[in-house]
């Protein structure tokens, strides 16, 4: 059992997340922009580009929300829910989480349907930023489980 | 109401119930695995409406510092979202 939900707790975090680390920080590179600045050619913006992004984060987000899921199931299991390193993840998940639902995908939608001279993606770029860095965290905490019982 | 006050209720509720639960089960028969079960998952409810009440746009702060208060966060924003949807 705990091998089982060990099992799909990873690969749900390499999967899920994982994709939507990548298209999520694209997005601000390949989003329109309301109007076009002079010289910069090298990056070819795409509307088409920028909507798939903006589905891939949606979609893998909402596909994510197993891990979470299933590693509360696997610290029930173990035992494991009062550690001090377990808590402090689920509070950096809560935030990453939330910062994806509540800021990223809704400020993706609206730079797709009102594209303004860049603020808007500057602001996503930074967002995304912490975002990916929230999901360092939880993945160090992971790995080196500081206040554990078993190694 | 939009996706994120009828989201932001729902979890309120369930934060709610699983702390009625919560406190029924260690009033009455005060079963340990029972506890143990229900007690992270109150947990991650309330987180899930801090959370939701500290990043979603567009919220009082009347609304946001009441869902972030223990115990009380559960009710406190389930009164604030009506005030939040007029």
């Amino acid at each position: 059992m705990k091998e089982f939900l060990l099992s799909v707790h990873v690969v749900a975090a390499i999967l899920f997340v994982g994709p939507v680390a990548v298209t999520a920080s694209l997005f601000p590179r390949y989003a329109p922009l309301g109007s076009v600045p002079s010289g910069d050619a090298s990056v070819v913006r795409s509307l088409e580009t920028a909507r798939l992004l903006h589905r891939i984060t949606r979609r893998y987000g909402q596909l994510a929300v197993l891990v979470p899921v299933v590693g509360l199931a696997l610290a029930v299991v173990q035992g494991r829910t009062s550690e001090v390193w377990v808590v402090v993840a689920m509070v950096l998940t809560a935030v990453a989480g939330a910062l994806l639902v509540l800021q990223i995908a809704p400020r993706q939608d609206e730079a797709l349907t009102s594209p303004d001279d860049g603020s808007q993606l500057r602001q996503l770029g930074m967002l995304t930023g912490m975002f990916n860095l929230l999901w360092a965290a939880v993945v160090v905490l992971m790995i080196v489980r500081p206040g554990s019982s078993s190694p | 109401m939009s996706p994120l006050l009828r989201a932001l209720g729902v979890l309120s509720a369930l934060e709610l119930a699983s702390l009625v639960a919560l406190i029924a089960n260690l009033l009455t028969a005060h079963d340990e695995t029972v506890s143990s079960v229900l007690g992270p998952v109150h947990g991650a409810f309330y987180l899930a409406v801090a959370c939701t009440a500290l990043l979603g746009r567009g919220l009082s702060a009347r609304t946001r510092v009441g869902a972030v208060l223990p115990g009380l966060s559960g009710p406190l924003t389930l009164v604030n979202l009506r005030r939040e949807a007029r």
